[in-house]
């Protein structure tokens, strides 16, 4: 299910992240982003945030092929060499969408576990000024200073960040008329 | 000049003792043509200082354009009526949200008990997408409160409880604009 067979190049600045584009085979796993896409999003809000997301999806037995082509052990041995992290056990998955107005304020992802997170774009033709850009913060002593990096949701792209206590990011609000969708969660050590 | 009088409706005893039971009950009111008065024209935003502090707070801030009124006897006076209790000031700024400015959840400087005055100078709360506050209260009540000009919201909160200004959309017209008064108990 995974077309992505290079190198995992890891960018440092402003933390480590990388950018894998062509990450799925998507004619072998068409049926399954299908499915994805007729589940439930159930729309939260906080202070933070504001988007739809589905329930835990990595015990979906529709999204198998999915949830092994970014959670393999083979993969995951990739992931933690590129990345330098401990061994990876496990990732958790959920599957969100931001329409227009719904955004994800700066927080560093910090929960016990979590060694890198990734987000998985699933929409076609996402434009810049659409919004929905992660935006990667530099930082001072831990506390976020400026956005240094914007990275446009492209489709069928993988984006990686070794989740410390750098890594502050945002999902900038979704301007455009458009549903931003991903598969995000994180690899846990 | 403007005249800083406290609307006579709200000097009522019977309405008084409403807003007492109410903030005791729900922990935030909001007092509709608190000031006889309107403050007329607002300092541009431009003028205000940008508080850039990502993960906590985006926004503009200034001296507090209502400065006479929150260090006033007369304020002292209506606040001990209406709370049952004495307070002083320990801090107020004006404070502007425009298009993509937020604060996020967050404690006091005062620990303990304290008394939260917030009065609305917004212009077109209607043109507004977020810009609301939320509290979260240490118990677990939530309590939010839209903008409404001219109104004063007052909160009472102990220690641990939370409060924020919800993010401004993007696509939002208006900017939030409010005087922002904290009060610790005396």
């Amino acid at each position: 299910m995974r077309s992505f067979d290079s190198d995992i190049d890891v960018i440092d600045h402003p933390f480590p992240h990388a950018i894998l584009r062509n990450f799925l085979d998507l004619d072998a796993i068409a049926d399954e982003l299908e499915w994805l896409a007729g589940q439930e999003f159930e729309p939260g809000e906080a202070d933070l945030f504001s988007y739809s997301s589905t329930r835990e999806l990595g015990t979906a037995k529709q999204l198998m092929g999915l949830y092994t082509a970014l959670g393999d052990s083979i993969w995951c041995s990739q992931i933690a060499a590129a990345f330098r992290t401990p061994p990876l056990s496990h990732i958790d998955m959920a599957a969100y969408v931001y329409t227009q107005g719904d955004f994800l304020l700066p927080h560093d992802d910090r929960v016990a576990g979590r060694q890198i997170a990734y987000s998985l774009h699933l929409t076609r033709g996402l434009r810049e000024g659409d919004g929905g850009a992660l935006e990667l913060f530099s930082s001072l002593e831990n506390v976020a200073s400026s956005v240094v990096k914007r990275i446009v949701p492209e489709f069928n792209s993988l984006v990686l960040f070794r989740v410390s206590p750098r890594s502050w990011h945002q999902v900038a609000e979704v301007i455009g008329d458009v549903q931003r969708l991903t598969v995000t969660g994180w690899y846990h050590g | 000049m403007v005249d800083f009088t406290i609307t006579s409706a709200w000097y009522d005893s019977a309405t008084l003792a409403t807003v007492s039971e109410q903030l005791t009950l729900e922990r935030v009111v909001q007092l509709s043509s608190f000031l006889i008065e309107s403050l007329g024209q607002l300092p541009p935003a431009k003028h205000l200082e940008r508080e850039e502090r990502p993960g906590f707070a985006v926004r503009a801030t200034g001296p507090a354009l209502l400065a006479e009124l929150w260090h006033s006897s007369l304020l002292a006076e209506w606040l001990a009526q209406a709370t049952a209790a004495r307070w002083e000031l320990r801090s107020c700024r004006h404070e502007c949200y425009g298009p993509g400015d937020y604060s996020l959840l967050h404690d006091s400087e005062v620990g303990g008990q304290r008394l939260l005055l917030v009065y609305d100078l917004t212009e077109q709360p209607q043109a507004l997408n977020g810009g609301h506050h939320i509290f979260n209260f240490v118990d677990g009540m939530q309590a939010t409160c839209n903008r409404e000009t001219g109104a004063l919201m007052l909160a009472l909160l102990a220690a641990g409880d939370l409060e924020c200004i919800r993010y401004v959309s993007k696509l939002s017209s208006g900017t939030v604009r409010l005087e922002h008064a904290l009060f610790e108990q005396a």
